[in-house]
């Protein structure tokens, strides 16, 4: 095939047809990368670690905290601490392994150098309507098989940015765990029920302020230890109880 | 010298008057600490309601520091009010009764009596701000047990447990040092009259107006704010800061000393050259 011979429509066709195919192609891998990450992560039934929090919003004053977590397959948590704790709703939640069990779309969307390390992006698109999240898009080690930034767009709650580190190369839970998310939807009564003695913080008065960012610290990781459901009920039930 | 002390304290503690703001104090912490109790739970998820749709918030928040710290907040303007009934009728009580003759009569030096009746003031209201810290962080942690501290003022402070007695002490010491102000002004219209009421009553209108003045965030009370007493009594406040600024800390410490220090030397030239008529 010579391509000078071709005419503009043929060539038109030629390129549609070539663009078309390489989608296919990347479609499909991208596909089974997605499926290789999903049985990597299946692989964890439970889990529970010691995390760090280290909380930077800059209308929040809280020093480092320590607590202890506990996760079990589909979407169970549970935190214990010795005093107050403050965790971000978003994102520690976030489960890869939930997101790509639902029926969902997905997109390559080329790939990108995170820290020296490459990465495939793909955009995954929940197309079950009453789900939380409306896309993903996930930077993904192709070398390790797994994640290392998300992307999260939800309904109701907003952006949130969660970057991933790991201990080992092998390793499929987090060192560290970076949330980054929006706070001026974050609406505080300040001076409520106490005075006030100097300038209220306005978040809105400067945009650049408008994100916060949560850093977990995870060690001592226990990894599928046969925790049970009844473990994490009970914290369900005091949460009702009281703003614990 | 420590002999007219004890005869001061005597005298102080032998009227009903100086135990009004003990009950007082008492009354009010017990009824703001039960009124939390019912209400709190309500008020704190109303303040952290918003905090709650992006955090998990876990750990006691409605706790005894929390409650004292509100009692705190609420009180301390009132406590000089407390204070006055006491140190105002310091001299002008004698005064009033003509017993300053009969004492004056006797070899006791003017300035170390009023330096006695100066010192028991100060002791009365010591003694004043520590029955209100210790029923109100006693009765608090008792009520509604420990935890960390959360202010939400200019911004949201999460100030660690380990950390909030020492705060506390440090803010009861400060507000010892306020007292001290509200002391020497009473006692320096108390030097000035003959009777008790005027004193008590004068003291008053000048710490609410002053307190008036400090309030009101105009420009043109800018210049004078800077130089009331009542301008720097809310300073403690600074010690619940994550990190205190203790330059600030320490310069409105010093306002205080200088202000107590001025009303006091004028009161001890005003005694020394009064005539004694009554």
């Amino acid at each position: 095939m010579n391509l000078y011979r071709m005419n503009y429509r043929k060539k038109l066709i030629f390129v549609f047809c070539l663009n078309l195919f390489a989608g296919l192609l990347f479609s499909q891998d991208s596909k089974v990368l997605l499926d290789k990450i999903k049985e990597k992560y299946s692989s964890i039934i439970d889990y529970q670690a010691d995390i760090n929090i280290r909380i930077n919003v800059d209308f929040i004053s809280i020093p480092e905290k320590k607590a202890r977590i506990y996760y079990k397959k589909p979407n169970l948590f549970k935190y214990e601490a010795d005093d107050f704790i403050m965790l971000p709703k978003k994102g520690l939640n976030f489960s890869i392994n939930e997101i790509l069990s639902i029926n969902y779309s997905y997109l390559n969307a080329g790939v990108q150098n995170i820290n020296n390390i490459k990465t495939e992006i793909i955009k995954i698109i929940p197309l079950e309507s009453d789900y939380e999240i409306i896309l993903a898009t996930l930077w993904i080690d192709k070398s390790n098989t797994r994640v290392i930034r998300a992307e999260v767009n939800t309904k109701k709650n907003g952006t949130f940015i969660i970057d991933l580190a790991y201990f080992k190369p092998d390793d499929i839970l987090p060192a560290t765990l970076k949330i980054t998310f929006d706070v001026t939807y974050i609406d505080i009564p300040f001076g409520f029920l106490l005075e006030t003695g100097g300038e209220v913080f306005n978040k809105k008065n400067d945009i650049s302020k408008s994100e916060g960012t949560v850093i977990i610290n995870y060690s001592n990781y226990i990894i599928n230890s046969g925790l049970n459901d009844s473990f994490f009920k009970e914290q369900k039930k005091k949460k009702n109880a009281k703003i614990k | 010298m420590i002999k007219l002390i004890q005869i001061e304290l005597i005298k102080i503690f032998s009227r009903f008057r100086s135990y009004i703001g003990f009950i007082a104090i008492i009354f009010i912490v017990l009824l703001l600490e039960i009124s939390i109790l019912i209400d709190g739970e309500q008020i704190l998820k109303f303040i952290t309601q918003n905090l709650e749709d992006s955090f998990y918030l876990k750990g006691n928040l409605l706790n005894g520091y929390l409650i004292s710290y509100v009692i705190l907040n609420t009180l301390w303007i009132h406590i000089p009010l407390l204070v006055t009934i006491v140190t105002g009728d310091l001299i002008a009580g004698e005064s009033n009764s003509g017993t300053f003759r009969m004492i004056l009569s006797r070899p006791v030096d003017r300035s170390k009596l009023l330096i006695a009746k100066y010192i028991s003031g100060f002791i009365y209201s010591t003694i004043l701000v520590i029955i209100l810290g210790l029923t109100s962080l006693g009765l608090g942690i008792g009520f509604f047990g420990k935890g960390d501290l959360i202010i939400i003022s200019t911004k949201i402070n999460i100030l660690p447990e380990n950390e909030l007695l020492w705060r506390f002490f440090a803010a009861f010491g400060f507000g010892i040092i306020s007292m001290l102000v509200i002391t020497s002004l009473s006692l320096l219209f108390s030097v000035c009259s003959n009777n008790s009421i005027s004193p008590i009553i004068l003291t008053m209108v000048v710490i609410i107006l002053f307190s008036v003045i400090t309030s009101f965030q105009i420009p043109f009370f800018s210049g004078i704010r800077k130089i009331l007493f009542t301008t720097y009594f809310n300073s403690w406040r600074l010690l619940f800061e994550f990190s205190v600024d203790y330059h600030k800390l320490i310069v409105s410490l010093l306002h205080l000393i200088i202000n107590s220090m001025l009303f006091f030397g004028i009161s001890f030239f005003i005694f020394k050259k009064k005539d004694i008529l009554s």
